[in-house]
């Protein structure tokens, strides 16, 4: 009996031992876990933001070859209505450090303020820091015959690509 | 009148606060040092070349002292601002010409404000030119590469607290910048792959949200007014400890 005891001994820990790593455990993984949580807490749940999707008039509200910047303050979107007729949606969110570029009629572009960033009438970049083309987002019409912009739906312009051949589905035929 | 004098400085109350006599000794020096909890940060001897102006060019002592402004200006400022939307940009105007020396008070915190980030460049050239960054002080350097991150940062939230335009893009641009942060920022390599989106990359718990918004406004001025301040106080105040403990301002090479 004696030998096994001693035997013990020797693999646990005393008891004066265990409770400092329990002490020490404890007061470990709670700051641990407190520190968790708090970057946990800088991530808001809820959001107060424009909703992703809103309705932007009717077709015939458009004219064509023409592109329209009325919802630009409100949405950071234009609206663009081809020569043929089909529509496309197109961010205003520079891609080089996130400023609005602004349409320029006179000219037939879109300039950014910030840096100076070019970009013609499909959005395609051409002059200033911005790497690649505008953004697009989705395009879709109502039941009630409304265009409705969905922002969720994104189609990233690629540096030298044209977005109505890579994103087919982003123009929109009425 | 010295009788008087006399008479305070040797009640109780007086001494109770303060432990040491006037005598100029150098032990008694060193000891008004020591016993004070502010300057005990500080060497209590110093050599001839640490008070040469040509040497440290007082930059880290002006870096200091121009904080210091900042802290008492920022909190007088805090009675007036409101960071809010609706309210910021007005409670600025109002600063400027209602409220009494306010636009002279705006002003020296906006001068401190730029004035400091240019000391402690300077302060960080004069360290490198003299060679104080050598052992034993290598830690006392990357205190100050700290430091300096601090302050950029103070300059960066203090931008957008205006609201204006300016502000605005400002931190809209910078902020963007970190979309290209590796893994945590949702444009940045790897970022992609491990899922990191608008929603949830570092951008988005700066912002305290997808885009500069009212979140974003009340995260700069609690950033600008209490979190940074606070994490640079620790800062300086080991920084100066150490100049003591490495053997005070550096000598000759
Ligand atoms: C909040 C910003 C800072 C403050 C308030 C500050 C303050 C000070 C002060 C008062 C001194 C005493 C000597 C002098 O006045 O030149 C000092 C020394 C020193 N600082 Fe800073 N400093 C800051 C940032 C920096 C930076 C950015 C660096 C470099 C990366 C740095 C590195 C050093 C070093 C190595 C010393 C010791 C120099 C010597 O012994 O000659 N500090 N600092
Ligand atoms: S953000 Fe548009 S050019 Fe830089």
């Amino acid at each position: 009996m004696k030998g096994i005891f001693e035997s013990l001994e020797e693999i646990l820990l005393s008891r004066r031992d265990f409770l400092v790593k329990l002490g020490w455990g404890g007061i470990i993984s709670f700051l641990i876990g407190s520190a968790i949580a708090t970057v946990k807490f800088f991530f808001p749940r809820v959001l107060f933001e424009s909703p992703a999707r809103f309705t932007v008039g009717k077709p015939e509200d458009y004219s064509f070859g023409k592109v329209n910047a009325s919802y630009k303050d409100s949405h950071r979107i234009c609206v663009v209505r081809k020569e043929d007729g089909s529509f496309f949606c197109v961010s205003l969110i520079c891609t080089h450090l996130g400023c609005t570029a602004n349409w320029k009629p006179s000219e037939g572009i879109f300039h950014c303020p910030c840096h100076g960033s070019k970009f013609d009438r499909m959005g395609i970049n051409f002059a200033g820091p911005a790497p690649r083309p505008l953004d697009r987002f989705k395009l879709d019409h109502t039941p009630e015959g409304e265009l409705i912009v969905d922002k969720s739906v994104i189609y990233k312009g690629i540096f030298g690509m044209n977005s109505d051949v890579i994103y087919p589905q982003s123009l929109l035929k009425v | 009148m010295r009788n008087i004098f006399k008479y305070i400085t040797e009640t109780q109350l007086w001494k109770s606060i303060f432990r040491h006599d006037y005598e100029d000794t150098p032990r008694n020096r060193a000891l008004q040092i020591l016993g004070n909890v502010f300057l005990h940060l500080h060497p209590a001897r110093i050599t001839r070349l640490g008070v040469k102006l040509k040497h440290t060019w007082c930059m880290g002592g002006i870096t200091f002292f121009l904080f210091i402004i900042l802290t008492v200006t920022g909190v007088l400022l805090m009675f007036y601002y409101r960071p809010t939307v609706a309210d910021a940009y007005w409670d600025m105007k109002d600063l400027e010409f209602t409220v009494r020396f306010g636009l002279l008070l705006r002003n020296i915190h906006r001068w401190a404000g730029h004035l400091m980030v240019i000391t402690i460049m300077l302060h960080m050239f004069r360290v490198f030119m003299t060679g104080s960054y050598k052992p034993p002080r290598e830690f006392n350097w990357v205190l100050g590469v700290v430091l300096l991150v601090l302050t950029l940062l103070l300059s960066f939230t203090g931008y957008l607290l205006p609201w204006d335009q300016l502000g605005f893009w400002a931190i809209t641009v910078g902020t963007n910048m970190a979309r290209a942060a590796p893994v945590i920022g949702h444009e940045g390599p790897l970022g992609e792959i491990i899922g990191t989106t608008v929603y949830n990359d570092l951008r988005f718990a700066l912002l305290g949200g997808s885009q500069v918004g009212a979140n974003a406004l009340l995260r700069a001025y609690v950033w600008h007014c209490i979190g940074i301040p606070i994490i640079a106080i620790v800062f300086m105040a080991v920084h100066f400890w150490r100049v003591r403990k490495d053997g005070g301002i550096s000598g000759p090479l």
